[in-house]
């Protein structure tokens, strides 16, 4: 499958642009028993030569044909849920626990909810419940059960 | 006689609520990704100073095997363990689970836990003091030897290509570099972010890995992908059969406790270890190797047997050379100086009466274990009917805002994003992602034992092979490359 190869070989590629990041980084410490002892770097350059070689060798796999294992499929929906995390955690201190995580579970459950065979107004109605639920059974067991801190909000 | 009277203080209504309240506890910290037996008993730790001693140990010990026993049961039905501990317990119960055997999958998962927590609680009780002296022995070669084990191990039980795994640990054991280094004051990879000083902490990495990929897997599944054959279970449905057990075979459970054992009675073995070397050596000497990553009987029973057993195996150290072997019995540690008792020799001698309890409570859990699955087992399964809005907009919830609620760090729920997503991006492509977080758990323990061996041997290499402990780890290892690469041996998938 060309698409699978391309993905493989782009992610390898990937792993070996990283690892040369990692290994320059480990140049700027000490050299390796330059102490007497084997140092801050000895491990992370080891590491760095060991990920350069299996990178390096599924890349010319990749490169090859070979195809070694079947990943999950690629979908856009996953994307989206990592966008609205990302909103989440952005807005968690300033909006506060409620008002934030109200917004995040009323998204989660309506991506998660389109799915089903059924009307969007069904679909809100759910979502809102499942949103208000989610939210106060959160806020129950953090900060009610067990009094652990969570945002007010800078209102 | 003083085991007895331990048994008999556990008949007193308060401290059996404090065991059952214990065991409830660690039963909803344990299950919940991301939540953990740890969590649950730093939260009781300010609360012990108000707490008797024997009824605050008999809890931490009840949260703790409940804890360690409960992340098995979202792996199982959800496919997200809610503590590493459960993560090889996932890959076969899940399996079971798919094919409509998620009930059996639960009562094989339960009795195994049970089993295995018994003898750890029984060899805690009879061979503590012997036991701990041979744990002694260990030096720092033979330590590092066996991180080694550990490490190859989850690299060669993972399906498919070795270079992928060997990718995928390295990766992990990258991420454990980061901040500062534990035996020089040198900062590495934290690009000059304080955030970055202290590392990747263990618990956003487990969510990122575990709960944030999952739902990131599921949104990304137009359908739910656990088909239950039958949804009315009843109790029955949780207890083993015969035919079960006898082909799980007692061997099985016994050799797999006492790996448990072993694993625990090492600083750093801690419970994702034991079920990784018992379900490699399950695999190993199973007529069925094949089977394994389908949904294994066995290889379910091996890996939860281990990690159920270590907890016994993780207290002996603690309690008779005063020597925390990982964050729950260090824990445990500040629980007994907080009273004013100092682990070590001198304490099973002089403070059996305070100890005995504790030995008893662990064996009384592993016990609730069976019977929790007998009561709350049908509500199990109901997670998996449950509408996929409602279980994966809780646990977004509870995996987020519990990252930000144990660590008051938003940053560590960035972590956990992070890791999540290259995680995901790491199944898309089709890595394996266990060998990562064993990476992540091992990489500090692997680091210093490697350079505290060189700096003492005067930088000789030579002295993994020299020490007979350290030799036999390494000749084992190799004996385990060489028979689960076998072509025969199919191996599962992180």
């Amino acid at each position: 499958m060309a698409s699978f190869i391309n993905r493989e070989a782009i992610f390898a590629l990937f792993l070996l642009v990283m690892n040369t990041g990692y290994f320059l980084e480990t140049l700027n410490m000490p050299r390796p028993f330059q102490l007497g002892e084997p140092g801050p770097a000895f491990l992370p350059m080891l590491l760095s030569g060991i990920m350069f070689i299996a990178a390096g060798r599924i890349l010319v796999g990749a490169l090859g044909g070979i195809r070694t294992d079947d990943g999950e499929r690629f979908s856009v929906r996953p994307l989206i849920l990592a966008a609205l995390t990302i909103g989440f955690i952005l807005a968690f201190e300033p909006a506060g626990y409620w008002i934030a995580t109200l917004a995040y579970t009323f998204a989660v459950a309506v991506l998660f909810s389109l799915e089903e065979k059924t009307t969007p107004l069904k679909v809100a109605a759910l979502s809102a419940a499942v949103s208000v639920g989610v939210t106060v059974i959160g806020y129950l067991l953090f900060v009610t059960l067990f009094d652990l801190y969570l945002p007010e909000g800078n209102w | 006689m003083e085991f007895v009277d331990g048994f008999a203080r556990l008949l007193q209504p308060e401290t059996f609520l404090y065991l059952v309240g214990g065991y409830l506890l660690g039963l909803v910290f344990g299950a919940i990704p991301g939540l953990t037996a740890t969590l649950a008993i730093a939260l009781l730790l300010p609360f012990t100073f108000a707490m008797e001693l024997v009824n605050a140990l008999v809890m931490v010990m009840a949260i703790f095997m409940a804890g360690i026993y409960a992340g098995s049961i979202t792996g199982i039905i959800v496919n997200i363990p809610g503590a590493p501990s459960g993560a090889i317990t996932t890959i076969e119960g899940h399996q079971m689970m798919k094919r409509g055997e998620g009930a059996q999958a639960l009562g094989l998962d339960a009795f195994a836990s049970s089993i295995g927590g018994m003898i750890g609680a029984l060899v805690l009780m009879f061979i503590a003091v012997p036991m701990s002296r041979l744990a002694l022995q260990f030096q720092t070669p033979d330590k590092f030897s066996l991180v080694v084990l550990a490490l190859v191990t989850v690299v060669v039980v993972s399906r498919g290509s070795v270079w992928k795994s060997v990718v995928s640990v390295t990766l992990g054991l990258m991420v454990s570099t980061v901040g500062i280094d534990n035996m020089v004051a040198q900062g590495r990879f934290d690009f000059g972010s304080a955030n970055l000083v202290e590392g990747v902490q263990l618990l956003p990495a487990v969510i990122g890995m575990f709960a944030v990929c999952e739902l990131l897997v599921q949104a990304g599944t137009a359908k739910r992908e656990v088909h239950i054959a039958d949804f009315n279970v009843t109790r029955r449905q949780f207890v083993p059969s015969w035919k079960e057990l006898r082909e799980i075979g007692p061997l099985t459970y016994i050799k797999s406790s006492v790996i448990g054992v072993l694993v625990g009675m090492l600083p750093g073995g801690g419970a994702a270890m034991a079920s990784f070397i018992a379900y490699a050596e399950a695999k190993r000497s199973s007529r069925h190797p094949e089977k394994y990553g389908q949904g294994s009987h066995e290889g379910l029973a091996a890996a939860e047997s281990a990690n159920n057993a270590m907890c016994g195996g993780a207290v002996v150290p603690l309690l008779t050379l005063g020597i925390p072997g990982d964050s729950v019995t260090a824990i445990i540690f500040g629980v007994l100086l907080i009273h004013g008792l100092v682990p070590g020799p001198q304490l099973l001698e002089n403070n059996m009466d305070v100890i005995s309890p504790m030995f008893a409570a662990l064996f009384v859990a592993a016990m609730f274990v069976f019977l929790s699955v007998l009561a709350f087992g049908p509500y199990y399964i109901w997670l998996a009917r449950m509408n996929r809005a409602v279980l994966y907009a809780f646990i977004a919830m509870i995996s987020i805002v519990g990252t930000y609620a144990s660590t008051f760090s938003v940053f560590q729920m960035v972590v956990a994003l992070g890791i999540g997503l290259f995680a995901y991006v790491m199944r898309v492509v089709g890595y394996p992602i266990i060998p990562m977080l064993m990476g992540i758990i091992l990489g500090p323990y692997f680091e210093e034992y490697l350079r505290r061996a060189l700096i003492t041997n005067d930088l000789n290499p030579l002295v993994f092979i020299t020490s007979p402990i350290s030799l036999c780890l390494l000749l084992l290892t190799v004996f385990f490359v060489y028979v689960l690469r076998r072509p025969s041996v199919g191996a599962p998938d992180g």
